[in-house]
């Protein structure tokens, strides 16, 4: 290797594997935060169609709300599995991370043959 | 359009509520669009170049997609709570021009027309008051009409921008889900042809489902079962106090059964979050039927390329699975004093029923019941690795080495190294029938041995006869622990 290209190597293990675990997990964790708002609404009125069904199913109101809930249902649960991607992705740039880290270590401290 | 019986029958509070969920909605949406930022913002400190900029960029656009669902949302919740306000007058207003038809002995027809009654038709002005209530009436239906038509255009407004990324079938139906002691692979390939979106649903909508079916990735099953968990706890703290202030005795036992129980969950909810200097938690399995059974990770199995499982014996159940996790810690201390420190995982097996002390010790059907769980939840270990396939050392202390000895005699349990620490015995008359090499079974007992423990179960693993390695008890979890970070795999 040249050297610019040790220096390169340098700066991208820089970052440690835990602390990336560890935003990656969070990250996950905040995924599920927005999972769980959805499941609340379900369970709310909102997501309740026999509610919308009811006395107030003849406004054209109750009508569009539930739909715009299953819109806004999808879309939410799109967002929070981006969200919980990008959490797999950078854990898994840990895993990747510390595996090359450590060959990279083991490179540094075993006897030059 | 209403119509005036619509409008009689409607229930505003419906909206009411309804806005309030959207409400609460779009806050939290907005706050997990901060959380991205300042979850990730402490990577940047350190981390630099292109790949940093890759990762901001994306966190930007997550964020921005949050900010702007809850910018849409929470106008939905000021639109309904207006509707509701609206239609909530009207019909005030509505049941006032009722009172006063009637105090007129004025007749209300279905339609909402206002005509004299029969007994009042020769009162004099009764026609003229008529068309005044007719007239109001009419004005009242047309607020509530306009309210209800401004209102479906303005939620018509605020559906999301679909965007070419969004899953239309995010939900699976339960009874497609496989069913448990399905071959870990076949899960595996199950899981693998679900979308994103489907597998992110089924960790909320069937967390009982997933959590503990080998096969599923650690991540996914440890979500569904920190899900489990908090429902868990709840249902047995409600369990205890329904038991009530005076409990017959058979009561007062169940209610020490469930407080034990909920004892454990609780040392488990405590080791689940991230903490410094401590490998993160992952819970790969969480029952709470009979004596309950949990399986802690500590590292992500995944992802390690060494993986320790660790399966206690007598007296393991959920309520004593904080001594599991305390060895399962040590033994991850143990992991860190080697080269191989941050590719280690150890995993505490509370997976199955154990004998509850050492006469019931005697009986091999604890083992039996276990051996097929234990050997899928490897299998399983096996199937969602991430990378070239870890190393897999068992570990059985006490019944547990039992256990191990069972499963690799009767349902194939073939890992690369097998540690047997205080065995009562296995039914493998020596090492080389374990099903792998015997240079890679490894035995010890730390204490004396008067009571003829080692034999409970057959053959004394620590025997000469056996042939299995002997192991010190000085220093025993770093022995361990170098055994499974430089074993190799075993073909």
């Amino acid at each position: 290797l040249g050297e610019s290209e040790v220096v390169q190597v340098s700066a991208k293990v820089v970052v440690s594997p835990e602390q990336l675990a560890k935003v990656a997990s969070d990250m996950v964790a905040v995924a599920d935060q927005v999972h769980g708002a959805v499941i609340a609404t379900d369970s709310s009125s909102v997501g309740d169609s026999a509610a919308s069904a009811g006395a107030n199913s003849g406004f054209a109101t109750s009508q569009l709300a539930e739909a715009l809930w299953s819109g806004w249902r999808s879309e939410l649960l799109d967002d929070a599995t981006k969200v919980a991607r990008f959490g797999d992705d950078l854990g898994a740039d840990g895993g990747t991370w510390s595996r090359t880290e450590s060959l990279v270590t083991r490179s540094f401290t075993q006897p030059v043959r | 359009m209403v119509t005036f019986q619509q409008l009689r029958a409607a229930d505003p509070d419906v909206w009411h509520q309804q806005a309030a969920a959207w409400r609460a909605l779009a806050t939290s949406v907005d706050q997990q669009g901060s959380a991205v930022i300042s979850t990730f913002q402490p990577l940047l400190e350190e981390w630099v170049g292109d790949d940093a900029n890759t990762a901001t960029a994306r966190a930007s656009r997550l964020r921005g997609e949050l900010f702007a669902a809850a910018d849409r949302i929470g106008p939905v919740a000021d639109a309904l709570q207006r509707h509701a306000e609206t239609i909530a007058a009207a019909q005030a207003r509505l049941s006032r021009s009722l009172i006063g038809a009637a105090q007129l002995g004025l007749a209300v027809r279905p339609d909402g027309s206002v005509a004299p009654s029969p007994q009042g038709l020769f009162q004099p002005g009764a026609p003229a008051r008529a068309r005044v209530l007719n007239a109001e009436i009419a004005t009242i239906i047309g607020i509530a009409t306009d309210s209800d038509t401004s209102t479906a255009a303005a939620l018509r407004g605020l559906a999301p921008v679909i965007g070419p990324s969004a899953d239309p079938t995010p939900t699976v139906a339960a009874a497609s889900v496989p069913v448990r002691n399905t071959a870990p692979t076949s899960v595996a390939a199950w899981w693998n042809g679900l979308s994103d979106g489907q597998r992110e649903s089924l960790v909320f909508t069937h967390p009982e489902l997933i959590g503990n079916l080998d096969g599923v990735p650690a991540t996914f099953r440890d979500r569904a079962n920190r899900a489990s968990l908090a429902v868990a706890r709840a249902s047995m703290t409600h369990r205890i106090a329904a038991l009530g202030p005076t409990p017959t005795p058979a009561q007062t036992a169940a209610a020490a059964a469930l407080r034990a129980q909920l004892a454990g969950l609780d040392a488990i909810a405590h080791r689940l979050p991230n903490m410094p200097d401590r490998a993160p938690a992952y819970l790969l399995g969480l029952d709470t039927v009979g004596n309950g059974r949990a399986v802690i990770a500590l590292g992500n199995p995944d992802q390690a390329s060494h993986v320790l499982t660790y399966v206690p014996g007598i007296d393991s159940r959920l309520a004593t699975v904080d001594e599991a996790l305390t060895r399962g810690d040590t033994l991850m201390g143990a992991m860190g004093r080697t080269p191989q420190a941050y590719h280690t995982s150890v995993i505490a097996w509370v997976g199955y029923d154990a004998p509850p002390n050492m006469d019931a010790a005697h009986d091999s059907l604890y083992a039996d019941r276990a051996t097929s769980d234990l050997t899928s939840f490897q299998q399983g270990l096996h199937a969602t690795h991430i990378g070239p396939p870890a190393t897999q050392t068992v570990l059985g202390d006490d019944y547990g080495s039992t256990v191990i000895g069972d499963a690799t005699m009767s349902t194939g349990l073939r890992p690369d190294a097998i540690v047997f620490t205080n065995s009562p015995g296995v039914i493998a008359q020596n090492a080389g029938q374990l099903g792998i090499d015997p240079s890679r079974v490894w035995a010890e007992r730390d204490m004396p041995d008067p009571t003829g423990w080692a034999m409970y179960q057959g053959v004394d693993p620590t025997s000469a006869a056996f042939g299995a390695r002997p192991l010190s008890p000085i220093a025993l979890d770093d022995t361990i622990a170098q055994i499974t970070t430089t074993i190799t795999p075993n073909h």
